[in-house]
């Protein structure tokens, strides 16, 4: 009985986070939508089942840490301190806004963000710094750095990689937001990563896939990522750009598209109901 | 001057377990007495230097003081981005240390002459930029990096060589130091350069007025209380640096005077664009006009004129 409502809980609070995202991609009228709602369910289960970050301690040294290197997407990100209310809805509203406040990409000072990122391909070196650091100091907290497929082109990605397998870095998650899509077309045309999981595994990762949206699969990998010793976890979660948007899901457009307030209204319809 | 970057960093690393070194796959045989005393405080973090980078930033996230090591061109270029962005917009505490400066490496050709990275490093506004003048300085420069919070770029330039009877001060961070007492002519250097620069003070003293001779070990933040006093009586100042002028401590200067109600004019002696582009140091630093006969005969001419 506890485990179906944890389950009703998180998938709720899935349902917020979408919405919230929509909703203030809309209001602040940018783009990067399709972006952002292909990592909402990721978010979702991170901090609502898999990471140890609350109110509470989330200016402790014991807090897990989340990066956000794919920083475009931050409008997730957002939506997600929201509703773990990390961040209350006064400074939400400042998303993107001329007068300042919460940038288009996560800057380092808003509660809950561990690291400036927008330039791709930086996350997880600060995450091996962080897990480095953390196990020298003896605390056992986690660190988590979501990346795209497509920022997996950056060659600064790969340096990361052999370096945190090299340095056995289990108290790392890297998950990939594997949506398919970046700036100018699919990924398989331009940046060739297959065999993907190939890949990561001859770098020396423990490698697990899961459906990105699929929030029970998505809670189990999480917690076999954490139960990896002596290597660094991947989780390729494969995901939908525009998730939940049928006017948005699996299409180029999504990244850059600014919603009109039709759409935005149907947006919110769609998302509402699943 | 490397060993004294290590020997003051082991020294200071002995008062703070925090203290972390990593180097890009450079330094052998002169990182050994740090990786030997502190071994689980030492990295090599391979040949990989936007990695090595942001790591040290992650560690300084975690409560950690990481300093970053490898060759002058390599360390401020390929991590520009990541000097940028993650260690200095978010005001890191990791201290950089670009080794063999200027024309150090002079055989090993243009590659590796970092001539652009006091220009990289001032372009980063919380980046702090200190150069000492000698083993001294060296060792005072490590300890106050280490004792103060932000990042820090550490450059570390040709061994010096000595001039009899004079003894550079000891070094301040953001402090500028006359040296000799003179007028007119305010010859300014930074780093190792001071029998260069006393060179050029003697030439140009027997010529017409004995100028006065300064170091700025601290680029960023420029010493701009110094400059001011000096511009009252000095029309003229010449500024010396084994760095391209452009963008490096001649232009910090130039442009910190150009708001002052007295303008000094600003000689700018640095590197240059010559037919040279491997050879010996002193061969190197002749093809950029950067010796005492020349830089004395050019400051001669411009204050008869």
């Amino acid at each position: 009985m506890k485990k179906t409502n944890r389950f009703q809980v998180i998938s709720r609070y899935a349902r917020s986070v979408r919405c919230t995202t929509v909703d203030i991609s809309f209001r602040a009228g940018v783009g990067h939508i399709g972006s952002a709602l292909s990592i909402a369910d990721i978010l979702t289960v991170l901090y609502f089942d898999t990471m140890n970050v609350s109110r509470v301690n989330v200016s402790k040294d014991t807090r897990d840490r989340f990066i956000l290197s794919k920083g475009h997407a931050a409008a997730a990100l957002y939506a997600v301190l929201y509703h773990k209310r990390l961040i209350g809805k006064p400074q939400l509203t400042t998303f993107a806004a001329d007068s300042g406040g919460l940038c288009e990409h996560p800057e380092l000072g808003v509660p809950g963000i561990e690291m400036t990122t927008g330039s791709l391909g930086h996350g997880m070196a600060y995450g091996c710094g962080l897990a480095i650091g953390l196990r020298k100091r003896g605390i056992p907290a986690r660190v988590y750095v979501l990346v795209s497929d497509g920022e997996c082109g950056e060659g600064s990605v790969w340096e990361s990689a052999m370096f945190a397998s090299r340095m056995r870095l289990d108290n790392l998650t890297v998950v990939v937001d594997d949506n398919g899509w970046q700036c100018f077309g699919r990924t398989r045309e331009i940046t060739h990563l297959a065999p993907f999981a190939g890949k990561w595994q001859s770098f020396g990762w423990h490698v697990i896939t899961t459906d990105g949206h699929n929030l029970a699969e998505l809670r189990l990998a999480m917690r076999r990522a954490r139960r990896v010793k002596g290597k660094p976890a991947v989780v390729i979660a494969r995901t939908e750009t525009g998730h939940g948007v049928s006017f948005l899901k699996n299409r180029l457009a999504a990244h850059y598209q600014v919603l009109s307030r039709t759409e935005y209204k149907q947006a919110i319809r769609e998302l509402s109901k699943i | 001057m490397r060993s004294a970057f290590v020997r003051a960093l082991c020294d200071t690393a002995r008062k703070n377990d925090k203290i972390m070194l990593l180097t890009g796959d450079l330094g052998y045989r002169v990182l050994e007495p740090f990786a030997e005393e502190f071994p689980d405080r030492f990295i090599n973090m391979g040949v990989a230097e936007q990695n090595l980078v942001t790591v040290a930033a992650g560690l300084a996230a975690s409560g950690m003081v990481p300093v970053v090591y490898s060759i002058a061109t390599f360390m401020t270029m390929r991590p520009f981005e990541q000097l940028r962005n993650d260690v200095g917009l978010q005001n890191a505490n990791v201290k950089v240390v670009g080794t063999g400066a200027g024309f150090a490496y002079s055989k090993a050709g243009p590659t590796h002459h970092a001539l652009e990275d006091i220009a990289l490093m001032r372009s980063i506004p919380s980046m702090r930029i200190f150069i000492p003048g000698d083993t001294m300085q060296m060792s005072q420069a490590v300890h106050a990096m280490l004792s103060l919070e932000g990042p820090v770029y550490l450059r570390i330039e040709r061994d010096p060589e000595t001039v009899p009877g004079m003894a550079l001060p000891a070094f301040r961070d953001g402090r500028g130091f006359r040296l000799t007492k003179g007028k007119g002519v305010a010859i300014i250097f930074t780093g190792t350069h001071l029998a260069l620069a006393k060179k050029v003070a003697d030439r140009v003293g027997k010529n017409s007025v004995k100028p006065t001779l300064c170091i700025l070990p601290t680029v960023a933040p420029l010493d701009v209380t110094l400059l001011k006093r000096l511009a009252v009586d000095h029309p003229v100042f010449a500024v010396i640096e084994e760095h391209n002028t452009a963008g490096g401590l001649a232009d910090a200067v130039a442009e910190a005077v150009s708001e002052f109600p007295v303008l000094p004019r600003v000689l700018r002696f640095g590197t240059a664009k010559s037919g040279l582009s491997t050879g010996g140091y002193r061969e190197l630093m002749d093809a950029s006009g950067l010796n005492e006969r020349w830089i004395s005969l050019r400051i001669t001419r411009y204050v008869r004129t």
